[in-house]
């Protein structure tokens, strides 16, 4: 016997509710979380903890050291520290940057920006190709467009995110000197609005192309046999019995049931993105938060490093509520769906 | 009825992929459907009734065509006619409703609008949008269903099976065919749905003069609802003519074996066995409730699947536990099994308080009672010897492994196998012989108790008829007990001792099953053998039709 | 045994498969005999530095400080397979487990240990081993292990998924009421039906290992000791203009390394795939 939940039609905007409500829940969890985990892994990381955060800059610093001994209160019981940087963390306040001589917030914020126009293009931007790449190649399963879509994938599946950047370098700006090869904006010269958001937009070709690449392919190859499994379910055999075209099917029938499979991985791999936007702006020496952990790496600025993995862990929820809710507008069904 | 047929099928065949173990699916069917009237194709699982039907609207599943033959509709040959005619055709002159109605209907669309589409495809713009609007309503009100305009705004999975096969229906009468192609409509449906439904299709069909061509394996529902019947067996016609001839006289041998095997007409109590009078597995007051959460903000949803139930079980006896669909009668025969706990309850079985068994004492009552399931296709591990799975049971319990092989070998030949099966895998074998090796392995560990829960359902009839036999043969040499569980109230007239009747998780009547036959007292098992498929023909359980038992 | 055979044959029948195990057999072979092929330490200067590619001297050319990009790449193959498989079977190890444990307990432990997965699985992996690597230091054990905790997430879910689905299963619970103890009941029967989509996510994370180690050696998270195929890409970047071929080789080897491994992985899961055999088999 089957235990189906029925929630009537009036339940949908309640619905919403919830699903806000228990998106800020998760996001709060996750600061705590992540702010837990910050914490052990200073601790755990070989060497004086102080020396940790100041990074390389002032390890050799005694008063520096001292100073942050008492701002961290690491002389204080491990429950304190964790308590009091936990509290930190709630409110926002992600430490201080002894390399850059600034709060990380106010690094993290001026860089955000750069970071998630670049995610965000090169998101939507694979989705859209690759569910429609991954339509085109369903719907003709074994013709030849099918089997080319397919290698296509399969190739772009297996590249490395930065070469690839780098030979997109190479190709486009070194040889055919068509792009610029790195960079957000040309520096020094002056533009209006409108030329200054083509030339950001001319900058941005490069890396979302990138980035998008691996997840077009991905997206892809899911549609492909997500299309053809729905295409083999009844209800598209009754939509043919009642005498609708073939195109209207697909539009219709096949479209809507086939990408909600690809909304879920979709925000599934959210965190890949962001995790290969660090590679793609490390190449293109874009001014994001990628590029600043590229640097905070080399000069072992932990408290950046870990401003950043908190900060890309909020977008990386923002990005699934966001895929959540547009599966709750396609699929009615949502209370039915469990977690799995 | 008027002689010109609507639909004329002549010689057609229908080719498998070169490959298989048969060339065609369908061979040289050659039948007619006229205005007005039902014609019924019945056969077992294989016997390319379905193709047949699909082959009309050329809906074949990829990779099979037809081969040969003509497919007349008017004037049209259906098996040569482009795809701009047939397209016009489906869901206008023509219109099909199939089997699973859940899997039917596009899930994210209202049923409304995909009402709508159908009218839409063939109406094309002639129609305003608040014609079609009304014409939904209209046809949602003409199938029998409550509250139109409220309906027609739900999604699938907030109807029914009943309800969304009435929608499908609806679909189906959108723009008044001459023909109706109902592909076994009712198999996924409990018994009073089914009655309903039938009963439904013979109106509209009436009330239109429709042609059906209706597709089923029950030979119950052809004496409900065919004028004709046609029987096909391995993708060819056997038999066909008038339903009163073919079903009480038939001539071809596969035919009169099929009608036999329908289940309900042989009496139960063919046994001299003697009833014990202590009772061997007392349960009390047994309660389940089924609890799950969507999230942490959502309401914990709780389903009760069983609701105070008491059940005794003496040895030896039968008892059949019936009910439709979310009655609890899987539910408590896992219960029983100990696969699903209990929320409160008590369960006296030879002697222990079954439920109070943990770990080893729990493993070592187990062999007690052993359980048959439904589908034999998920009952057996892909990955083990069928010999094995049969000889596990009492090695388990210390038997040296040479008696246990021997043992399972020698059950294989019990239950109709060959010996040589114990070093084969389960994909060898088909569903009924699965089931014998199923019960093979229940039987090894000379249980005292055998539930079979719903263990003939996912069989053929002639199929069912041998396991039924096995069953009671097994019954009676090594004095089971059985709990079997069943919806079908045919198969439970056959084999049990007394009936348990469930609705909802609760017991509504038990009692021998003569008297709840005979004279049943409460109105939910009334109506359960009033929708009896065939009753007309088969008549009642326990009390057959005497013109319906020839040699 | 026979058995095996029979999958043998039937993946050898899967061309792209073969031609990945083919290109696949050829990597590891040059993995293995790099030090024959390559006496010299890849590290050490073996020809003029800027030597083009195809010119006598070197095969693929020679970096900046004269070291043989073909030696670097063989003793790459090496690092990038030990990394690869390494931290594919830690991630095996931690997320079977948990998976196994959540799938067969269900309930409350079930419930617990997936809010856990979940969350790992939200934490954009690559910056979870960036931070790993950086603040433990970039050693080879610290690489693998880093890989290893941001991979397991994927194979706990699955497992979980198996377990639930075959624990439900009627002749997993036959077994059950044949009294067959529990550990019986999941090494007899739930693992052997579960193994194969394991199997098949192993190996293609093989590949995805691959991919983040060279990422993190391009960023100068490798062991600095060992070369690998991401540091010779992460090195040429300044001198892209001059010596394109330090960039090209090394990408093209993680490249065909990674697109074979996933071959063989395609080819594994149609092979072991149960919906095609259940397909063969008919009913």
């Amino acid at each position: 016997m089957s235990v189906v939940a029925i929630t009537r039609y009036g339940g949908r905007l309640s619905a919403y509710v919830l699903g806000a409500a228990s998106g800020a829940v998760k996001i709060i969890g996750v600061i705590l979380v992540i702010a837990t985990f910050n914490f052990i892994l200073v601790h755990a990381a070989p060497g004086d903890p102080a020396q940790v955060i100041a990074g390389q800059s002032g390890a050799a610093d005694e008063t520096l050291l001292r100073q942050i001994r008492s701002a961290y209160g690491l002389d204080q019981p491990y429950l304190v520290q964790l308590a009091s940087s936990l509290k930190k963390t709630l409110t926002l306040d992600l430490g201080y940057s002894y390399r850059q001589q600034r709060t990380v917030l106010s690094l993290l914020l001026e860089r955000l920006p750069a970071t998630l126009l670049l995610t965000g293009t090169a998101f939507i931007l694979s989705l859209v190709f690759g569910t429609a790449l991954g339509t085109i190649a369903g719907t003709r399963a074994g013709k030849w467009s099918d089997t080319f879509f397919t290698i296509v994938s399969l190739l772009l599946y297996a590249l490395p995110v930065f070469w690839l950047g780098l030979m997109l370098v190479l190709l486009f700006s070194v040889q055919l000197n068509w792009l610029p090869p790195f960079g957000y904006v040309t520096v020094g010269v002056e533009m209006t609005t409108w030329q200054r958001i083509a030339d950001i937009a001319w900058h941005m070709v490069l890396p979302t192309l990138s980035l998008a690449a691996v997840y077009l392919a991905i997206y892809a190859r899911l549609m492909r046999s997500s299309i053809i499994e729905v295409k083999q379910q009844d209800f598209i055999k009754t939509a043919r019995a009642k005498g609708v075209t073939e195109s209207r099917i697909v539009m219709h029938h096949l479209l809507r049931n086939a990408i909600l499979p690809v909304i879920t991985v979709a925000g599934m791999q959210a965190g890949g993105v962001v995790g290969g936007a660090v590679v793609v702006e490390t190449v293109f020496a874009w001014p994001g938060l990628g590029r600043l952990i590229y640097d905070a790496v080399l000069q072992r600025d932990y408290p950046v490093m870990q401003g950043i993995f908190l900060i890309m862990s909020i977008v990386v929820i923002g990005l699934n509520l966001l895929t959540e809710a547009v599966y709750r507008m396609v699929d009615p069904r949502i209370s039915v769906r469990s977690v799995t | 009825m008027t002689d010109e047929p609507l639909l004329s099928i002549e010689n057609l065949s229908v080719a498998l992929p070169k490959g298989g173990d048969r060339q065609f699916a369908v061979e040289n069917v050659s039948l007619a459907v006229r205005r007005n009237e039902i014609v019924c194709l019945v056969g077992e699982s294989g016997s390319g009734k379905s193709i047949t039907a699909h082959a009309v609207l050329r809906l074949l599943p990829p990779g099979l065509d037809v081969a040969a033959g003509a497919i007349r509709f008017k004037d049209t040959d259906l098996a040569r006619a482009d795809e701009g005619t047939m397209r016009a055709l489906r869901g206008g002159p023509i219109s099909m409703i199939f089997q699973e109605p859940l899997s039917a209907l596009n899930p994210l669309t209202r049923v409304g609008q995909q009402i709508a589409e159908a009218i839409i495809t063939h109406a094309g713009a002639k129609l305003s949008g608040s014609e079609v609007d009304a014409r939904v309503i209209e046809l949602i009100a003409a199938v029998g269903l409550p509250d139109p305009p409220a309906l027609a705004r739900s999604y699938p999975f907030q109807l029914s099976g009943g309800q969304r096969q009435r929608i499908m229906i609806a679909i189906a009468m959108a723009n008044e065919p001459a023909l109706l192609l109902a592909d076994e409509p009712t198999t996924a449906l409990d018994v009073t749905t089914q009655k309903q439904i039938l009963a439904l299709v013979r109106r509209l069909q009436a009330e239109r003069g429709m042609g059906v061509l209706f597709i089923t394996h029950d030979f119950g529902v052809v004496a409900d609802i065919a004028d004709r019947v046609v029987v096909m067996r391995n993708g060819c016609v056997v038999e066909q003519g008038a339903v009163d001839e073919v079903l009480r006289a038939p001539k071809n041998d596969y035919t009169k074996a099929l009608i036999a095997a329908v289940p309900g007409g042989r009496p139960a109590s063919m046994r001299g066995h003697a009833l014990g009078t202590d009772p061997l597995l007392v349960a009390r007051g047994l309660n389940k409730v089924f609890t799950s959460r969507q999230g942490v903000f959502r309401p914990v949803r709780r389903v009760p699947a069983v609701q105070d139930v008491a059940l005794t079980l003496r040895p030896r006896e039968t008892v059949a536990v019936v009910g439709e669909s979310g009655s609890g009668k899987s539910t408590l025969a896992r219960m029983i099994m100990r696969l699903i706990e209990p929320d409160t309850g008590a369960i006296d079985f030879d002697g222990v308080d079954f439920l109070k068994l943990k770990g080893v004492q729990l493993r070592a009552m187990r062999r007690k009672v052993q359980i048959v399931f439904q589908d034999p296709f998920a009952a057996l591990d892909p990955r083990q010897k069928v010999g094995e799975a049969i000889a596990r049971g009492p090695m388990t319990y210390g038997t040296p492994p040479v008696d246990a092989i021997a043992e399972a070998k020698r059950l294989l030949a019990r239950v109709g196998l060959k010996e040589s099966a114990y070093e084969r895998y389960p994909h060898e074998f088909s569903g009924g012989q699965r089931q014998r090796i199923c019960i093979a392995r229940a039987i090894a560990l000379k249980p005292l108790v055998l539930v079979a829960d719903e263990a003939v359902s996912a069989l053929d009839v002639s199929v069912q008829q041998h396991i039924l036999e096995l069953l009671a043969e097994l019954r009676e040499e090594m004095s089971l007990a059985m709990l079997f569980i069943t919806h079908d109230l045919r198969v439970a007239s056959e084999i049990a001792d007394r009936i348990v009747v469930m609705r909802r998780g609760e017991i509504v009547e038990q009692g021998e099953t003569q008297s709840v036959f005979g004279a049943p007292q409460h109105a939910y098992t009334r109506e359960l053998l009033e929708a009896i498929p065939g009753r007309s023909l088969f008549g009642r359980p326990h009390e057959p039709s005497a013109n319906l038992r020839f040699a | 045994m026979r058995r095996a055979l029979n999958t043998l044959a039937s993946f050898l029948r899967h061309p792209a498969g073969v031609i990945g195990l083919v290109i696949l057999i050829g990597v590891v072979v040059l993995a293995i005999v790099a030090p024959t092929l390559f006496p010299v330490d890849p590290w050490d200067m073996v020809a003029a530095p800027f030597q083009p590619p195809f010119d006598g001297e070197t095969w693929l050319g020679s970096d900046m400080l004269g070291r043989d990009v073909a030696a670097c790449i063989a003793y790459g193959a090496r690092v990038s397979l030990l990394i690869g498989v390494s931290s594919t079977l830690a991630a095996l190890v931690i997320g079977v487990t948990v998976g196994a444990v959540a799938g067969y307990f269900g309930g409350r432990v079930d419930e617990v240990l997936m809010r856990f997965v979940e969350l790992f699985q939200t934490i954009p992996g690559f910056i979870l081993a960036i931070l790993l690597v950086a603040t433990l230091g970039p050693s080879l054990t610290n690489v693998i292990l880093a890989i290893g905790a941001v991979s397991w997430p994927q194979l706990a879910r699955l497992t979980r998924a198996e377990f639930l689905r075959l624990r439900s299963r009627e002749f997993v619970q036959a077994a059950v009421c044949q009294g067959q103890p529990p550990l019986s009941v999941v090494l007899r029967h739930i693992l052997p039906n579960a193994v194969s989509p394991i199997i098949v996510t192993g190996s293609l994370m093989i590949a995805s290992s691959i991919l983040i180690e060279s990422a993190l050696s391009f960023m100068g998270l490798g062991d600095p000791n060992l070369m690998s195929w991401g540091f010779m890409i992460g090195a040429s970047r300044s001198v892209m203009r001059q010596a394109w071929w330090m960039s090209v080789f090394p990408g093209i080897a993680i490249f065909l390394t990674v697109l074979a491994i996933n071959l063989v992985g395609e080819g594994l899961n149609d092979t072991l795939n149960p919906r095609l055999s259940r397909k063969a088999r008919g009913a």
